[in-house]
């Protein structure tokens, strides 16, 4: 009686159901209204999209995310490999420290982005007292307009998103690089290989899979959350660092705009539905190697 | 291996340098923030800043625990994290076993709808949720909302977990359906417990998700009392009372020392546990 | 913790003066009072003086009322959010019976709102004590009263007369002063010009209204980008980016969406002169200690000598939702001695560091003057306006305070900064309404 597979699955496939069908088909709905919270009724219209697509706002929203989501993305493989290839290496060679370094990255994976936003919001404080403009000023430099200068706050929050995000794509690549067979490598090392070669065609081909996961995960992560960005200058100064779902939040619950906030979740629904198939097609053809 | 010992050297020093520069680059940011907590509102002010506190005001950390609820926003998030993990749990290890271990139709479908529910932003869920939630009087609900955070977990866990239950090989449920278990006991006696380590990497996932989730308190709890750490310090932040820097430094350390304390004891078995389970899920 | 101990206490108290009284009525005959109120003012309140204030209020309530029951919900600390929320529940008829509500915004609940002028005539309260501004709001079309303003606040420039002998009172004279005082190493003007309501409400209503601009019509729509508005609105901005051009304003305050942000600042002790709320006085003065004595407040600058000076004007009303007779009384008895009445306005404003919102209650005795009262008392009547109640209010404000961010941070120029603004918030309307 119990050797079917359904009732095992039912209570996934009802939460799931309740928690991710009916709000979907909901927003899809309400992008097609002028519904905001302040007035009762609503009429169905195509408004939102239009005026969306129309205004000033929507293509720097797009390009601020873009460009946020692509650096951070970018520099967390990036810092995570390398960090993760120091402590592998050391581990190899009984360096002590090696666990002081796993330990402080780690602990930053375990910080709530807002208080890392906060934090950072200390760090970048802009008069004499804060910490990096006086390291700065201490050799001839700045003060740099950190948060108030439209340029300088997107490269803040991406960095501060980067050292928020290097910790969990650290592990991974970490995980990746032990996996890496130690014959395999010897053997590298007994043909003659360089460093630089018994990276490309050992190393890095071994972990490819799990830089992939990686990859898929981090970024879309990094599209679809606020939390930091809100802490750290809340989209500002005017909306340089506004990314797309700090832009759904300010305009349901700011500016009241149900219609509007529902059209810009529809937008950034269509971004995480293009990445999974992406991501799906790309696990895919792995698979068929 | 033959390289020489003087290059040996050179790698080793290279190493120590670039571990200081990591561990500095990691840490400072909380060392700097633990100074501040640690000075009075016109030490924090100063110039040039004092890096080592010299006012010492330990007492910041009062003033922060008599205006805010720190530790009850810490209980808050211990709760909420706790039923998660322990829910999901419940949910997943089922649908893992079922999807990794019978045969049906629409599998593939299956999991891909699955995994399509992992992408969706939380943000674009939570809206809904929350007009539905208001219109039946059920905001501030913390099993609602526990349930909504194990949904946005639940995806990633069961395809995990399948992974990881792929790797067992069919001969230990064969084994155990000779013994005359039915696939509840063979799920129960054999198949969790060697699908332990796994397990434990998606509890320490889960833990540390939830524990770090912001979109969904934010909007679908406004009582004030139920807010979990990361709504908590925002809440903080902008209160219009007089919460200046030196405070919510304090506010922001109590709110990651928890955690901070338990990651450093538990160091190794979380990176034990992540690194097997990564690898084989 | 505290909190958890403190709703503990509240409850065990209500619960205990429920089993006292001899002839109580039973349980199920006790009728419940909804109270949806923020933190700040409920028992829950951080300042140990409030929470003991209001639980005392509740507990003489319940003494007076034995077939009462106050049941508190409280508000979140997004303003914006539980306004949004109130609302949601009035539309949906499941509004509390009291609630506080953010005093400018009560012309959007006004609907559900229940007339208070029989009540307040039997209590005497005499809706021309309320500063003008307060019973603007509070008035509806009809004509008829529909809440109980409490408290409110207002905008000033704060200077250190030690530094700054007369405060500037035109923005040339801003840019004057502040590039004297720079000399002596101070920074130069202060204030909120970032993303937040700070720098709606302090840096640019004031000036905007001064020259006569208006932000909607009388129906609720926007008009600040058409005609002489729009001229206005463009020499706000223009204003405040020549101040930052010439170096009167740091660029830093692009980041700065608080009036309470100028708190840190005047900390730090190169402040000589902000713009901030009448709040941020006690805690000014409790930053500076002694040095406090050397500081003022003035009218908030103008940009010609003879504009009018305006400021704008904050605070919180109660209003009453519940249309049951006994209940509706029964709230209107409890807002009014905990909030309203000479003694409870007085003696709460002044635990709070607010202003009162009826000019009979600055004479009180309960009423405990804090720094600076007679000048915020002459601002409140004669220079104080409320933002408008419409529901395109907070779109409006969002869109201008990221154009003046942008302009500030020179991303944009202040023309195009406003009709950027102006194109956002009109999108789609073609001037008539439906």
């Amino acid at each position: 009686m119990w050797d079917t597979p359904y009732p095992w699955l039912i209570p996934l496939l009802l939460v799931l159901a309740a928690v991710f069908l009916y709000p979907i088909l909901q927003i899809v709905r309400l992008s097609f209204t002028d519904a905001n919270m302040i007035q009762v009724g609503y009429d169905y219209t195509l408004e939102s999209y239009l005026r969306m697509f129309t205004l000033p706002g929507f293509l720097p929203m797009i390009g601020t995310t873009a460009f946020f989501v692509f650096f951070s993305v970018v520099f967390q493989l990036f810092a995570g490999f390398i960090v993760a290839l120091l402590i592998v290496q050391g581990e190899k060679m009984n360096l002590r420290g090696t666990v002081v370094v796993r330990t402080s990255v780690l602990v930053a994976w375990a910080i709530p982005g807002v208080v890392i936003g906060v934090i950072w919001g200390m760090l970048y404080n802009e008069t004499d007292a804060g910490i990096i403009n006086y390291a700065l000023s201490t050799i001839g430099l700045g003060p740099v307009s950190f948060l108030s200068d439209p340029t300088m706050a997107l490269l803040s929050v991406t960095l501060a998103n980067i050292w928020r995000g290097t910790a969990f794509s650290m592990i991974l690549m970490y995980a990746g690089l032990k996996t890496v067979s130690k014959d395999v490598l010897e053997a590298a090392v007994i043909d003659g290989a360089s460093a630089l070669q018994r990276m490309k065609n050992v190393i890095l081909p071994a972990i490819a899979p799990i830089i992939l996961v990686n990859l898929i995960i981090i970024s879309i992560d990094t599209f679809n959350t606020f939390d930091m960005v809100m802490a750290l200058t809340g989209g500002g100064p005017g909306n340089s660092t506004e990314v797309i779902a700090l832009s759904i939040y300010t305009a349901i619950f700011r500016e009241f705009n149900l219609g509007e906030g529902a059209a810009t979740a529809v937008v950034l629904l269509v971004v995480n539905v293009v990445m999974t198939l992406v991501y799906l097609k790309v696990l895919g053809r792995r698979g068929e190697e | 291996m033959m390289v020489g010992a003087k290059k040996q050297r050179w790698i080793k020093v290279g190493l120590y340098i670039s571990y200081v520069l990591v561990v500095l680059s990691f840490l400072f940011p909380l060392l700097w923030v633990l100074s501040l907590s640690l000075q009075t509102r016109f030490e924090v002010l100063q110039v040039p800043p004092s890096i080592i506190p010299t006012s010492f005001a330990i007492g910041n950390y009062r003033e922060v625990l008599d205006s805010a609820p720190v530790l009850q926003y810490l209980w808050n998030s211990f709760r909420i994290v706790a039923s998660t993990v322990v829910l999901t749990l419940l949910i997943a290890i089922p649908a893992a076993f079922a999807l990794s271990r019978y045969r049906m139709k629409f599998k593939s479908q299956l999991m891909v709808a699955v995994l399509m529910t992992q992408m969706i932003s939380a943000v674009v869920i939570t809206i809904p949720l929350y007009r539905l939630f208001a219109s039946w009087g059920l905001l501030n609900q913390l099993w609602l909302v526990v349930l909504v955070y194990v949904a946005v977990v639940l995806p990633f866990t069961t395809w995990f977990l399948k992974n990881y239950i792929d790797t067992v090989p069919v001969d230990m449920d064969e084994a155990a359906i000779i013994d005359g278990c039915n696939k509840w006991q063979m799920l129960s006696r054999v198949l969790f417990p060697v699908s332990i380590p796994g397990i434990v990497s998606v509890v320490i996932i889960v833990a540390v998700q939830s524990w770090s989730q912001f979109v969904i308190p934010f909007i679908l709890i406004d009582d004030a009392s139920l807010y979990p750490v990361s709504v908590g310090v925002v809440n903080l932040q902008s209160t219009q009372t007089q919460i200046t820097t030196h405070l919510l430094a304090a506010g922001s350390i109590m709110s990651i020392i928890p955690v901070v304390i338990l990651f450093v004891l538990l160091q190794r078995y979380i990176v034990g546990a992540l690194t097997s389970g990564a690898v084989k899920g | 913790m505290k909190k958890s101990i403190s709703i503990g206490m509240s409850m065990l108290v209500i619960a205990g003066l429920a089993g006292c009284s001899g002839d109580n009525p039973s349980a199920e005959e006790k009728e419940t009072l909804t109270w949806y109120t923020t933190a700040g003012y409920s028992p829950e309140a951080p300042s140990a003086a409030t929470s003991d204030y209001i639980s005392e209020n509740i507990e003489s309530f319940e003494k007076e009322h034995p077939d009462m029951n106050i049941q508190l919900s409280l508000q979140s600390s997004n303003i914006d959010e539980a306004m949004a929320r109130l609302l949601e529940q009035a539309n949906t008829g499941r509004a509390p019976d009291m609630a506080a509500i953010d005093g400018y915004m009560l012309d959007r609940y006004k609907e559900y709102l229940q007339p208070l002028d029989e009540l307040m005539e039997e209590r005497g309260l005499d809706p021309d004590d309320y500063l003008p501004f307060a019973e603007k709001v509070l008035r509806g079309d009809d004509g008829k009263i529909y809440g109980l303003y409490m408290s409110t606040d207002t905008r000033m420039l704060y200077y250190n007369k030690e530094v700054i002998e007369e405060p500037p009172s035109t923005w040339e004279e801003v840019i004057e002063v502040s590039n004297e005082v720079q000399k002596e190493g101070y920074e130069g003007l202060v204030l909120p010009l970032g993303i937040g309501e700070g720098t709606s409400v302090t840096s640019l209503w004031p000036l905007f209204w001064s020259q006569g601009g208006k932000l909607v019509d009388k129906e609720g729509n926007p008009v600040f980008g058409k005609g002489e508005n729009r001229e206005a609105m463009i020499r706000t901005f223009e204003t405040l980016d020549r101040a930052q051009e010439e170096g009167a304003v740091s660029k830093r305050m692009a980041s700065s969406g608080r009036e309470n942000d100028a708190n840190g600042e005047v900390a730090a002790g190169d402040t000589a002169m902000f713009l901030g709320g009448s709040w941020q006085a006690v805690t000014i003065e409790e930053i500076l200690g002694d040095d406090f004595e050397n500081w003022e407040v003035a009218s908030l600058p103008t940009i010609e000598e003879d504009d009018p000076t305006v400021s704008s004007a904050g605070g919180w009303a109660w209003g009453i939702f519940t249309d049951d007779p006994e209940k509706k009384e029964a709230a209107f008895d409890f807002l009014m001695d905990s909030f309203i009445s000479e003694e409870g306005m007085g003696e709460f404003t002044s635990i709070q560091g607010s202003l009162p919102a009826r000019t009979s209650v600055y004479e009180s005795d309960s009423y405990n003057p804090g720094a600076f009262n007679d000048e915020f008392l002459t601002s409140l009547e004669t220079e104080a306006e409320a933002r408008p109640g419409a529901s395109k209010y907070n779109e409006i404000s969002v869109q201008l305070q990221t154009a003046i961010s942008q302009v500030i941070s020179g991303s944009k120029e202040p023309e195009q900064a406003v009709d950027d603004a102006w194109e956002i918030v009109t999108f789609g309307e073609s001037g008539e309404s439906e």
